[in-house]
């Protein structure tokens, strides 16, 4: 009975209540059927949860908690899709619902321009940083954007002027995208050529090179972990080129291209999409 | 009945309502319309809400205007339902709950902007002396209002093809070559400039023509090629950004025209440019 005397004096200091059993805190009108409206903040119970499935607490009868209960998680805790991290969880009757925006997006943009050559085999494309840490557990879309421009093609045969007057051949390789101990690889065609026709430009030999081709490859992760640090490398082995300056030989003009045109690089943007 | 009384009196009256309506048990829980609360407060009601503290916060940051009336921070846990919106470009605030996790307030709701700007179909380009660049109808001088203070994807879609290249010159003369083809390429640069920061993105595409002693004769133009670029940027809540994507032509003497009349290039020929915008999330 003492304990209900003590709590009754605070309650009158604190509360307010009108015939329709509403209670204010720090109002005498209050306009829910709870409304603290005092300067402080409204403490949530401090629960430490194992993961979503786990209710952790029980009613004060010990009974099993009723939708709608609210808690306060203090700790980042499991490594797989019932993972719970520090927020506000509500109870829907069958697991705990974060009450938190969870987004987690980066992006990696190519750095520095490079030229291919088919005698360097794999040869790396280059990143700031190339390593991605989940903030949560769950599925992440990667999308690998590349780009590939071939180099200059050989002069068009002129030993006999009816024979050619343009040059056009494809330049190709495949850019190689390693994350998380799996490789996906992607094949990219480029068009080069040179146009010797003399009715243009006052006979200006024409030249077509680095005119790009770009293309994106996506796949999804289906069970990142938070907190662990994944890399990633993203490669390009360019083939042989025949019909191109030496063959397409690296550090020649035939040499294909994966330069930053202009505001155009290699990207990887990782993105969170769920559980 | 004097005014003593009178005080008692109400007082009586408050004591029984909270007896009747507020149940303290052994285990200290509350109960707001109910005897038997299910939780450390249990609130019962079927035309009430619960009205969380009302708090005009200044930044993510700062736990002030909470206060802990113990003295000393704030606990972790805490929760308010903040009513300001700021923007200061880091650490800004919108209206709805957060929590305050021992350091900062995080938001307690999910947060989504997305925009989409679609240019009009079926533009021609031509080169321009002194290379002006041409603004691409409405993909000109749009703005941006950011909702949140954070990170912003923007996602930006161009495509171009070339027009007619010229029909190959025959003849045998010095300033003939008999080609029976011309391959062609057209090309230009698209610029986004968004409040001052310019992406460009250089495009090209070939085109071909027959000679007139090919039967039947083909002409092949405006085989466009889609580029895109995404870029993350950070942007401040409630400040308006304003974008604009423009085009230059390259000089074309390869097309018909030198790239005036049929040998212009051709932009959103199939699809429009587009400019997306969306919201990440803070960094």
């Amino acid at each position: 009975m003492k304990n209900f005397w003590q709590t009754y004096t605070l309650v009158l200091l604190l509360c307010t209540a009108s015939a329709f059993a509403q209670v204010g805190i720090g109002t005498a009108y209050p306009e829910g059927a709870f409304d603290v409206a005092l300067g402080q903040a409204f403490v949530y119970p401090r629960i430490t949860l194992t993961d979503l499935n786990t209710q952790t607490i029980t009613t004060p009868s010990g009974g099993s908690i009723e939708t709608g209960t609210m808690v306060y998680n203090t700790k980042n805790s499991g490594t797989d899709e019932n993972a719970v991290y520090i927020g506000l969880y509500l109870w829907n009757g069958s697991q705990w619902i974060a009450q938190f925006d969870k987004k987690d997006n980066k992006i990696f943009v190519q750095n520095a321009s490079a030229r291919t050559g088919h005698e360097v085999g794999q040869q790396g494309i280059s990143f700031d940083l190339k390593t991605f840490t989940p903030k949560y557990y769950g599925a992440y879309k990667i999308s690998v954007t590349v780009h590939f421009g071939a180099g200059q093609v050989d002069l068009p045969l002129t030993a006999n002027p009816d024979d050619q007057y343009t040059n056009f051949n494809a330049q190709e390789g495949s850019f190689s995208f390693s994350f998380n101990n799996q490789n996906h690889s992607i094949g990219l065609k480029s068009f080069s050529g040179n146009n010797d026709d003399k009715l243009f430009d006052g006979g200006v030999f024409k030249v077509y090179e680095n005119s790009y081709n770009q293309a994106q490859f996506s796949f999804v992760e289906t069970t990142l972990e938070a907190g662990v640090a994944y890399d990633f490398d993203l490669t390009f082995d360019q083939l042989i080129a025949e019909g191109f300056i030496s063959d397409g030989a690296f550090n020649t003009d035939g040499s294909g291209h994966i330069t930053l045109n202009d505001a155009i690089g290699c990207t990887v943007e990782i993105n969170y999409i769920g559980n | 009945m004097d005014a003593i009384q009178s005080s008692y009196r109400i007082n009586l009256i408050i004591f029984t309502l909270f007896a009747l309506m507020i149940y303290v048990g052994s285990q200290a829980q509350i109960g707001i319309n109910t005897t038997n609360p299910k939780g450390i407060l249990d609130i019962q009601s079927s035309t009430a809400g619960v009205v969380l503290p009302r708090l005009s916060l200044t930044s993510t940051q700062v736990a002030e205007p909470a206060v802990n009336p113990q003295g000393g921070n704030i606990p972790a846990g805490s929760v308010v339902y903040n009513t300001a919106f700021t923007a200061n470009g880091s650490n800004d605030v919108s209206p709805g709950m957060y929590v305050w996790t021992g350091s900062e307030w995080t938001p307690q709701f999910d947060r989504k902007q997305y925009a989409l700007y679609e240019s009009q179909l079926g533009l021609r380009t031509e080169p321009t002396t002194g290379r002006v660049a041409v603004n691409i109808p409405d993909l000109t001088n749009e703005s941006f209002t950011p909702s949140f203070t954070g990170l912003y994807k923007i996602l930006i879609s161009v495509n171009y093809g070339g027009g007619n290249c010229k029909i190959p010159n025959e003849g045998n003369g010095p300033s003939n070559s008999d080609a029976d083809l011309n391959i062609a390429r057209a090309s230009g640069q698209f610029d986004f400039n968004f409040d001052g920061a310019h992406s460009l993105i250089p495009v090209a595409a070939y085109s071909t023509n027959y000679g007139t002693n090919v039967s039947p004769r083909k002409t092949y133009f405006a085989i466009w090629q889609e580029f895109t670029l995404t870029k993350y940027v950070h942007l401040t809540a409630g400040v308006t950004n304003s974008f604009n994507m423009s085009f230059i032509q390259d000089d074309a003497p390869e097309f018909i025209s030198e790239g005036q009349s049929t040998g212009r290039g051709y932009v959103a020929y199939d699809l429009p440019c587009r400019v997306e915008l969306i919201y990440m999330g803070q960094e």
